[in-house]
Formats: C-alpha cells, sequence, structure tokens
C-alpha cells in the first residue's frame, strides 16, 4: 500500500471507523443531518412506509460512500520526527503532528478490526484542543512500532538501560486487574446511572398531551387495581416498578461496565503507565509517569459502601475543566492500591505519602469557615426574607429558614473532612462530604501560587492558599496565614530549585 | 561533585520582604473613566426612559439619588483599589498583589510561566501605559492580567520575562 513518495494508505477495514466517525457527527448534529433526508422523503410520492425505507436507504447509502471516500483521501507518511495526515473529502485537512508533542499513543480495538490483528491509534496531545490525530486499522504491530519510536524519540538514552530492551520489551506483569465482581461495583458506582434519570425526566414532559393522556390512563388503571387488590397490593405494585426498573437501570450501568472494563488490566512499565479493556471494542490507553499532574481519588456513596474508589492521573490540559482524553482512568481501585499507585507513579519522589483518608496527620482548617460559609449564603436568604414581598408569601416563606440550617450542617460536615498535610515533595489534600476526596500533587510541577485574605480573615489571621497546576487548582481556605506563607514560600522555592521537566 | 545541603525552612526567601512597585499614577483615572461611561450609558438610558410618553417613572429625586449612590463608590473604588496593587520582579520569580476587600497576592515563577504579552487599549495608549499578560499551563481562567503598568516598564519586564522562559527550561 506505499507508494513510491512514501504516503501509504491504511486497511480497507478503515471504512469502519469512517463509518463511526460519521455516524458520531450525524448523531451530534441531527436535526441539521436530518432535514435534507426529510426533504427527501416529502418529495418523495408514496407511502409512508416507502418513505421511511427510501429515506433509510439513502441515509445507507450516503453513509457507505462518504466512510469509503474517507477511506480511500486518507494517507498518512511517519516522517523522521512526526506523523504526517492528509485526510478529507471536500475540505482537505493536512495534520503534522510532532513526536515531541505527543504525549500518548492510544489504541483501540473492536471485535471485527481483532479478528485482523488491526487497531486504531489516536494520538493524545495535550494542550492543543485543535483537531486529533487518528490513523484508523493499522496493524498492531506498527502501532507498537510507532510508539517505541516515538518514545525512543524523547529519551534517545535507552542504549544503557536494562538489557531487556534486545530482545523485545517483556510484558510488564499487571498492576491491577479488574474482574467480574468488580464490573457490577464500576456499573452500579457509576454516575450514569443516576444521570438516565435526569434524561429522561425532560423528555417525558416533552412528551405532549398523548403522553400525558396515556400516563394518565396508566395511572387511572393502576388505581383501579390499587381498588381491585386493596391499597397494600396496589402499592405493592407500584413498588415492582419501580423496583424493576431500577433494576433494568443497574443492569445496563453493569452492561456498560462490562463494555468498556471487562478484562481491565494495568501495568506499570517503567515510565509508562497503560491500561487495556473493553468486551467488543479493546480500548488501550497509556500516559507517561512524568506527564502526571496530579492523582485523585473519590467515592460518591455507593463505592463507599463497597470500601473503593475511582481514581484518575491528570495531565497538563488547555482548559479548566479535564477533558476527558487528558487523565488515565482506573475505574475502581482499594485505597492501599491508590496509595501505591502514586508512590510508584511519583517515585523516587514522595515516597511517604499516604491516601489512607484517616491518616492522623491531616492538618485542620479553621472553624471560622464554617461560620463564614453559612453567614455567606444565609444572609442573602434572610434579607430575603426582610422585604415586603415575604409578607405576601405568608408563613410559607418561614420554609426560607431551613436554608441556613442546612448550610450550617452541609458546612460543618465539609470542614470536618477538610484535611490537607504535605511532606518534603507533595501535598495531599482531602474533602468530601459522603464519600472521600483525596488528591495529591508534586509541589516543583505548581505553576503559581495565590493567598489570598479577606479583611475579615485579616482580623482572624487566617488566608486561602490557591494552588494553581498545569491540571486545575487546588485551594486551602482558612489556614492560618502564618502557614499559607510558609508554605507558599516553600513550593516557590521547590519550583525554582527544580530542574526536571513537569510536563 | 554532587552537594545537597540542607536548607532551612525559616532561612527560605519571604515574599513578604520585598519592595512593591506601584501602578502608573495615571491608572485611577483610567479607571475612573471606564467607570463613568458605565455610569454615562445607564443615566442616558434611564433618563430616555423617563421621558417617553406614557411611562410612570421613579420620582425624580429617587433617580437622581439612585445614579449619585451608584457614581460615587465606582469613582472612589478605583482610588483606594489601585493603592492597594503592587508589582514586584525578584531574580526567579514575579509577585503581583490587588484587592481592595480580599488581598490576593499571587506568585509565579519564571520557569513556569508560558508566554508573555503586553496589551494597549484606547485609554493605554492615551496614558502610555500597558498592561501585562503572564500565561501558565492549564486554563486560561487565572491567568495574570496586570493592568496600568508604565508602558516602557512592561516593555522591559516583557522581554526580559521571554529570556528567562527561554534560560530556565530544565532538561527532561
Amino acid at each position: 500500500m506505499k507508494t513510491p513518495d512514501g504516503w501509504r494508505r491504511t486497511s480497507p477495514l478503515a471504512v469502519l471507523f469512517f463509518l463511526g466517525r460519521f455516524l458520531k457527527g450525524l448523531t451530534k448534529n441531527a436535526f441539521q443531518t436530518l432535514a435534507p433526508l426529510a426533504a427527501v422523503a416529502v418529495t418523495f410520492q408514496g407511502s409512508v412506509l416507502d418513505k421511511l425505507l427510501v429515506g433509510v436507504a439513502a441515509a445507507a447509502v450516503l453513509s457507505i460512500i462518504i466512510s469509503v471516500l474517507g477511506y480511500l483521501f486518507f494517507r498518512f507518511k511517519i516522517g523522521e520526527d512526526s506523523v504526517l495526515i492528509r485526510e478529507g473529502i471536500f475540505t482537505k485537512k493536512q495534520l503534522d503532528i510532532k513526536f515531541d508533542r505527543i504525549q500518548g499513543v492510544d489504541t483501540e480495538q473492536n471485535f471485527v478490526y481483532r479478528w485482523f490483528n488491526l487497531v486504531n491509534i489516536r494520538f493524545d496531545t495535550a494542550g492543543s484542543s485543535e483537531s486529533e490525530g487518528f490513523l484508523p486499522a493499522v496493524t498492531s504491530e506498527f502501532a507498537e512500532d510507532l510508539q517505541e519510536r516515538i518514545d525512543g524519540r524523547r529519551k534517545p538514552m535507552s542504549t544503557d538501560s536494562e538489557p531487556e530492551a534486545e530482545g523485545g520489551v517483556p510484558e510488564a506483569s499487571p498492576m491491577l486487574t479488574l474482574g467480574w465482581s468488580d464490573m457490577v461495583k464500576i456499573g452500579l458506582s457509576d454516575r450514569r446511572a443516576l444521570i438516565i434519570f435526569a434524561v429522561i425526566g425532560p423528555f417525558l414532559e416533552q412528551l405532549g398531551d398523548k403522553a400525558n393522556n396515556v400516563i394518565a390512563n396508566y395511572v387511572e388503571s393502576a388505581f383501579d387495581r390499587v381498588s381491585e387488590f386493596g391499597y397494600a397490593g396496589g402499592s405493592l405494585i407500584v413498588l415492582a416498578v419501580i423496583l424493576s426498573i431500577a433494576l433494568l437501570l443497574a443492569l445496563g450501568s453493569i452492561g456498560a461496565a462490562v463494555l468498556r472494563y471487562h478484562n481491565f488490566v494495568l501495568t506499570l512499565d517503567g515510565t509508562k503507565l497503560r491500561s487495556v479493556g473493553g468486551l467488543l471494542t479493546r480500548h488501550q490507553v497509556s500516559m507517561n509517569v512524568g506527564k502526571v499532574q496530579r492523582i485523585k481519588m473519590s467515592q460518591g456513596i455507593v463505592l463507599r459502601w463497597f470500601g473503593r474508589f475511582r481514581l484518575s492521573a491528570q495531565q497538563a490540559s488547555s482548559s479548566d475543566n479535564q477533558k476527558e482524553s487528558n487523565s488515565f482512568k482506573v475505574p475502581l481501585v482499594t485505597q492501599e492500591f491508590g496509595e501505591r499507585f502514586s508512590r510508584e507513579v511519583f517515585a523516587p519522589e514522595a515516597t511517604n505519602v499516604s491516601l489512607n483518608p484517616e491518616f492522623e496527620s491531616f492538618a485542620h482548617i479553621s472553624r471560622r469557615y464554617v461560620v463564614s460559609r453559612t453567614l455567606m449564603i444565609s444572609l442573602p436568604v434572610l434579607a430575603i426574607l426582610g422585604t415586603p414581598a415575604t409578607f405576601a408569601a405568608g408563613p410559607y416563606a418561614a420554609v426560607l429558614l431551613i436554608i441556613p440550617v442546612l448550610v450550617f450542617l452541609v458546612a460543618r460536615r465539609y470542614w470536618r473532612r477538610f484535611g490537607y498535610y504535605h511532606d518534603n515533595d507533595a501535598l495531599v489534600r482531602r474533602t468530601g462530604l459522603i464519600g472521600y476526596s483525596l488528591q495529591v500533587f508534586l509541589f516543583r510541577k505548581v505553576q503559581r501560587v495565590t493567598v489570598t485574605q479577606s479583611w475579615l480573615q485579616e482580623r482572624k489571621d487566617l488566608a486561602g492558599l490557591k494552588i494553581f497546576l498545569a491540571s486545575g487548582s487546588v485551594r486551602i481556605p482558612f489556614m492560618p496565614i502564618a502557614d499559607a506563607n510558609r508554605l507558599r514560600d516553600y513550593i516557590l522555592y521547590k519550583v525554582e530549585s527544580s530542574r526536571k521537566a513537569w510536563h | 561533585m554532587f552537594e545537597n545541603p540542607e536548607i532551612s525552612l525559616d532561612d527560605l526567601p519571604r515574599v513578604e520582604s520585598v519592595s512593591w512597585q506601584p501602578m502608573d499614577d495615571s491608572l485611577a483615572l483610567q479607571l475612573v473613566i471606564q467607570q463613568l461611561l458605565f455610569v454615562f450609558i445607564i443615566t442616558a438610558g434611564s433618563v430616555g426612559f423617563r421621558f417617553m410618553p406614557n411611562v410612570t417613572f421613579l420620582p425624580a429625586w429617587l433617580h437622581l439619588l439612585i445614579i449619585v449612590g451608584i457614581t460615587i463608590p465606582l469613582v472612589v473604588w478605583p482610588y483606594l483599589s489601585v493603592k492597594k496593587r503592587g508589582i514586584a520582579v525578584r531574580d526567579k520569580d514575579v509577585l503581583y498583589k490587588s484587592g481592595l476587600v480580599v488581598n490576593r497576592l499571587t506568585a509565579i515563577p519564571f520557569n513556569r510561566i508560558q508566554h508573555v504579552e503586553t496589551k494597549q487599549g484606547p485609554l493605554d495608549r492615551q496614558f502610555e501605559t500597558a498592561s501585562l499578560q503572564i500565561f501558565t499551563a492549564g486554563g486560561s481562567k487565572g491567568d495574570l492580567d496586570i493592568a496600568g503598568m508604565e508602558r516602557d516598564r512592561a516593555e522591559s519586564l516583557r522581554s526580559m520575562i521571554l529570556k528567562r522562559i527561554g534560560s530556565s527550561i530544565e532538561d527532561s
């Protein structure tokens, strides 16, 4: 498939990749793309079923043509120090991805590709939010070669490393594997299980009168049954319906976990973190440990119940909210594993860091935090209570009085859970309302530091410390000003005396 | 020969002991002009509304009181706020403090700066000032924007920082 000038095509099976990408784009802009199809359907003379058939057929033919063209117009070339990609049917696009800018070579393999030993490569170029590079349907050997080449480019000193470099890299022993029971836990703890409710809710409202009638009829007949079976029997039926919906959602969520994380294996091979997992499509994600800016370990109510955490290792991102691709995620870990993980990733620094939320060295922030937060949110509420509008609302306005109490309880809980401690290299921050959330980062990777002090804090010698990382910021509010200043000066010293690359 | 002398935490350089350089004298005036522009728009809008037919508006004294009530703090605030601002350049970092109600002190080490820009708006050109923007990695939200520096000082600081960025880059 190589042409004389070095440009080459990928496997014809790349058509599948382009088809997937096209369909994804289609669903993203469903309204714009469906409009021309609707036009075809309207102008076509015939019954509704015929129209539908023609519409679907036209869509299918169109997407196949576009995918085949996408494949035909796709050329790539591996240059001296970069990957060159030319693609595009109408709009030509030329990408020149320098090896230096590539943070990771992630691959995924769906079940068709698995028979043919092919993978899709995605180049992880942190910092640039513009078009990402893809190499669809290349052999997995090629992907490995390319990855080694990119890594080798970055570290030309690999000659004096262990002799293993000669006879091919041996499989590193897995650091973590996830089995079936873990899939259940991941599925049940997935936030998407909750999101489903949030998504379905508004749709239900939009379904209109017809649906309303249907639901009303259903409810009525349910009430009929209630009268038939008696009150207890009726509520049992309702309960059963709710339970089965919940069960279905849980099963769906577990299914999604199996799809994404089946046979999940995490390895740390020298300086490279790598995870492979997935049932139909195998996702391989890798990240260089030197790129890790911060490790986060958190749990919601379900994970807390299981005594587990989800973990993510973040690398530099161009925006404040971490993009999916910018962090290396492990969906289910124990606290001990998280601790081991952070030690090995940050080694040889921060070797004494403990990620145990019960660790006794965590320092509290000032109790003033609770008072300040409660007043800050309650005062506006109380101000509203003082206005004439309150009298119009009558005694119902008293409900607003609950807000300060709730805020106080939440703030006190947050204050109790908030803790931080640091050794010479790293800082650990603990937060949480229901579960715990722990994050750890190296001082020398800090980007900038801000100390803030309001005039109320000034009277109590308190201040807030905000530490900016390349992957977001970490805040410690209401700590003694002397500590905040000392910590800031120490961080600046660590950053300014560091000669190591931070990314 | 490798040396690794122990460093006492109390001997670390302290930010508190630097000498702060104030902003350009014209900055307060510039801010006042900006605020007055805002006041002017509000006044013009509300007065226009007042003289529209068939509109019952606030009584004249209340209208005036509100406009004056908005104007006074907007004019006083810049003079108080600018006094609190200051910039300091040390050997290895830039420090900027600001904030009237909440004091804020930001420190950016040179070896973490991604790039620097100076910017001049219409008022800046009039008063020969510029604002200096310093960018670090990880999000645009908190990037430092130092308004109202003397133009020459802003330019020289910019070129100095640019030189530092190159020299202190580490080997990986």
